[in-house]
């Protein structure tokens, strides 16, 4: 391909993903030190042209105090990395033995079953949230089996609190942690957990000083892969939680389409951001080293 | 390794699969059910069937995520897979890093980062040169292409990165013109992932609630946005019925696509 | 049948590939330093080297997939230097085959003469000679995939072939293929070329493969030429340790050149303390520190009188092939000395003391 080709091919996208990519983060920044107010647009131009023609520079920290001020975004913020890290740890605990036994079957079997991990990837992510209400509600076809059973006398509160927020997390996310920890497993050389057992290793040891090892990439990056959206997750929480799951993402939803104050809502974005910067710098750095030519 | 340790992975296994279908195969069986609650069983009835097509809201909302979902995925085709080609292909052109590293990050963002900064562009742009006038499909489409082009990178970079190099050269040895390269060669082997990548796209896009519910204006609801409107009111036998008609379309759709696929045996090689 | 063939007359046999003074460098590390060649028409040419000695880049060079820091290449009169690959009159055979996954046996043969205005009959005339030169014609209709490893390199060489390129590139055409497989096919390129007199090219790390099939072989060394010779010139004339090392076994007796008499060297070797002449037609500046190889196979027992460089050792190792004894003796010094008898020659016992020596006209003199 020709120099002129290859330019064309790297910049169109290039491009695109300055502008629609990094550009928004920039004006997030931006907004988020501006002042709210009551007109349309809701927030204060951050420059503004003085009366001797000179521009103004006027930032303004009122947001980002209101976030230190009230202990509810603290809270948020807590909530969120609290919920992620947990139903990440229950996706590694599920994900991890699913990977590997997918790995471990027989060629002919081992695609079917990673498409029938697939398969509700590419369902609706809503319809899948849906499904838990109507599993988990009070009324809900789990209470009802429960009583029917006599099991217990009355309907489990199993909707709307920290318990459903977690289980539709990691229903929902469970392919993410499954398929990269597949993907490690599958390039596996086996013979390696031949030669441990041939040094006389057993078999659940073998599986936690030689196969772990070798797969903690995928182990990473499907952490990352879902502790990242989790922790900005709003649908779950929104859905399954209850009046007290303060999520972060829930909040951001609330600070800016019921309260209208874009610029706490641009301020809550940027210190979600710098949270989650480690993570997000973390799964890129992965991803740069995988591609590696 | 003893029939009795290789059996306690594969019992997770079933486990795992029974809870990752058993929610959906419920929602699907209470779809027939009779009972305006959905959770009693009131016996078999396709009535709410009838009431979904019936239903014109719907019937929009569903053409307007169509609509979407089809010219997402086509821009994102055609701008991931020349990225996905930088990726494999130029080796360490400078800006390399930043280029993979903007591509790496729509991954994981979060949604509501997302939706909100690309909002903020749109209004500021309005504010500044005037455009867009009126957000609604053209909005979300933009943003759609923003997170869904990296996937069609990934995918087409990782077709790529798994062919022998020297076949783009060894047609040019063969006399064959760049761009004839690109035609009989290159495409023909990326076929597979440009496809997928265009299926994964039109599903994210589709499916996607938070961050059309910032882009969009007034007019524009899509069909993610309706479901959520309706559930966050409770239990609805219409969703149930309509999430099946969903479940139903993808299937056929990967059925049809892993089918053609299968067909074509030596590009899945 | 080559078109190759017919245009013999229209260069100077002797250069029809010139490359000179060619360079080229990788972000600053040379990988071809400055090398010259010329190579006649209808040879079997071999670029003989370790990795890293340049041997793939001076290919690629020639292919035009790289582009030269500095040089030229022309080929059969024609400055080639510039020129995309596409429009070069050269072919290669890749290392990995390249064969197209998503096209059978058939179309990777017809995929080069696709590219020329050629009609669809001619197109299925080429083809069908080349899956019969190659032995193909019942898998003609086969995916790569569905190859052996011996097939792939058949359809790789087919596919190079089919366009008759006036100079056919082999970059390790034996490596893939499997050790009996590959003295079969070593003899059917041999033949092959003979057959259609194309000029071939090939590029190996083997030294074996290389002598066994080329009538000439350059061996590189770090970017540059160490030497270039008929494989018998290499073997028993080489003009450096790293030459005569590099194509098979090989004593190195440490010496100083004390001068020089009627074309032979007078010498001094350092282990035993003796004078010798040596034949020595490189010139009689050299003095020195020096070395004199003696292959293993030209090493004598002797029993009384030798004409040269007798020494006596203990036989420290003797390894049977078949053929001969592959000994090992240990000089008083502590040097190793490597000698092969014959196999119908009784050999000393582990221990026991070896006299060894070398015929006239069996020691190089090299000086570096």
């Amino acid at each position: 391909m020709s120099g002129r080709h290859r330019t064309l091919a790297i910049a169109a996208p290039f491009a695109w993903m300055l502008a629609f990519s990094l550009a928004p983060l920039a004006i997030v920044l931006k907004i988020s030190f501006s002042e709210a107010t009551a007109e349309r647009p809701p927030y204060a131009p951050l420059f503004e042209m003085g009366a001797d023609g000179g521009i103004a520079f006027q930032p303004s920290i009122s947001a980002y105090l209101l976030l230190l001020s009230d202990g509810l975004y603290f809270d948020a913020f807590l909530g969120s990395l609290r919920v992620a890290a947990v139903s990440t740890f229950v996706c590694l605990l599920i994900g991890l033995p699913m990977a590997y036994a997918i790995a471990r079957s027989s060629p002919q079997r081992r695609n079917l079953l990673v498409m029938l991990v697939m398969l509700p990837f590419w369902t609706s992510f809503l319809i899948r949230v849906y499904a838990w209400m109507a599993l988990l509600k009070p009324t809900g076809i789990l209470n009802n089996a429960l009583v029917w059973l006599g099991i217990v006398d009355e309907p489990l509160p199993l909707m709307n609190n920290d318990f459903a927020v977690h289980l539709g997390i990691v229903y929902s996310y469970l392919p993410f942690m499954v398929l990269p920890i597949y993907a490690a497993l599958e390039k596996m050389d086996w013979t390696l957990v031949e030669a441990a057992a041939d040094l006389g290793c057993r078999p659940s040891r073998t599986f936690f000083t030689v196969t772990m090892p070798l797969c903690w990439q995928g182990m990473a990056a499907g952490s990352l892969l879902v502790f990242i959206p989790a922790a900005g997750e709003f649908v779950i929480p929104d859905l399954l939680g209850g009046p007290d799951t303060l999520m972060v993402g829930r909040v951001l939803w609330t600070e800016f389409f019921i309260n209208r104050d874009w610029p706490a809502a641009a301020a809550l974005t940027i210190a979600m951001l710098s949270v989650l910067l480690l993570p997000i710098l973390a799964f890129q750095h992965m991803g740069v080293e995988a591609d590696r030519p | 390794m003893t029939a009795a340790r290789a059996g306690f992975p594969r019992i997770l296994l079933g486990l795992g699969y029974a809870f990752l279908y058993a929610p959906i195969a419920l929602l699907v069986i209470y779809s027939f059910n009779e009972s305006r609650l959905v959770t009693v069983w009131g016996g078999f009835s396709t009535r709410w069937y009838g009431e979904v097509l019936a239903n014109e809201r719907i019937a929009d909302a569903a053409w307007l995520s169509l609509s979407i979902a089809a010219m997402s995925a086509t821009v994102a085709v055609l701008l991931g897979t020349p990225a996905g080609f930088a990726l494999a292909r130029f080796g360490r052109f400078s800006g390399r890093a930043v280029f993979a590293g903007l591509l790496a990050a729509p991954l994981v963002m979060p949604e509501v980062i997302t939706g909100l900064s690309l909002l903020l562009l749109f209004v500021g742009l309005e504010e500044s040169i005037g455009w867009p006038r009126e957000r609604g499909m053209a909005t979300i489409v933009i943003a759609h292409v923003s997170f869904t082009m990296p996937y069609v990178a990934i995918v087409v970079q990782a077709r790529l990165a798994g062919f022998d190099r020297n076949l783009e050269e060894a047609a040019l040895d063969l006399g064959a013109r760049p761009l004839a390269v690109l035609r009989s060669i290159t495409l023909p082997l990326t076929a597979p992932a440009i496809v997928a990548g265009w299926l994964l796209s039109f599903t994210l896009s589709f499916d996607d609630l938070v961050i059309a519910s910032f882009v969009t204006g007034p007019g524009a609801t899509t069909l993610p946005m309706l479901i959520f409107s309706s559930v966050r009111l409770g239990l609805s036998p219409q969703i149930n019925a309509l999430a099946t008609m969903m479940l139903v379309a993808v299937s056929l759709c990967l059925v049809v696509a892993a089918w053609t696929m299968s067909r074509r045996k030596p590009l899945s090689l | 049948m080559s078109r190759a063939a017919a245009e013999t007359a229209v260069s100077d046999a002797r250069s029809f590939i010139r490359i000179e003074d060619i360079a080229k460098s990788f972000s600053g590390v040379p990988a071809v330093a400055g090398v010259s060649l010329e190579i006649p028409r209808g040879e079997l040419f071999c670029l003989l080297g370790a990795s890293g000695s340049g041997k793939t880049t001076l290919l690629r060079l020639l292919a035009g997939f790289e582009r030269p820091d500095r040089g030229t290449i022309s080929i059969d009169g024609a400055d080639v230097t510039a020129m995309p690959p596409y429009l070069r009159p050269v072919n290669l055979m890749f290392q990995s085959y390249a064969l197209f996954p998503h096209l059978s046996v058939e179309g990777n043969i017809a995929f080069g003469l696709r590219q020329e205005k050629l009609t669809r009959a001619d197109i299925a005339r080429r083809v069908e000679e080349m899956l019969t030169l190659v032995q193909m014609t019942s898998f003609a209709r086969r995916r790569p995939h569905e190859l052996s490893g011996g097939q792939r390199q058949r359809t790789a060489l087919a596919r190079a072939l089919a366009k008759l390129p006036k100079v056919l590139l082999l970059d390790e055409p034996l490596a893939a293929l499997d050790r009996k497989l590959r003295e079969e096919t070593r003899e059917e390129l041999v033949s092959i070329q003979a057959r259609l007199g194309i000029t071939f090219i090939v590029v190996t790390h083997d030294a074996e493969e290389a002598m066994g099939m080329a009538s000439r072989i350059a061996i590189l060394k770090g970017g540059k030429l160490a030497q270039i010779g008929t494989p018998a010139e290499l073997y028993d004339r080489p003009r450096s340790r790293y030459v005569a090392d590099f194509l098979g076994p090989v004593n190195l007796f440490e010496c100083e050149i004390l001068g020089h008499d009627s074309g032979s060297a007078v010498l001094r070797l350092v282990d035993l303390d003796t004078e010798l002449r040596v034949r020595d037609d490189l010139g009689t500046a050299r003095t020195g520190r020096a070395w004199v190889a003696v292959r293993p196979e030209r090493m004598t027992q002797t029993i009384g009188a030798a004409p040269v460089g007798r020494m006596r050792g203990i036989l420290r190792a003797a390894v049977f092939r078949g053929e001969s004894h592959s000994c090992r003796i240990e000089l008083p010094s502590g040097k190793s000395v490597l000698f092969t008898a014959p196999a119908a020659v009784a050999i000393p016992r582990q221990g026991e003391p070896v006299e060894l020596t070398w015929p006239p006209g069996a020691g190089v003199v090299l000086t570096e």
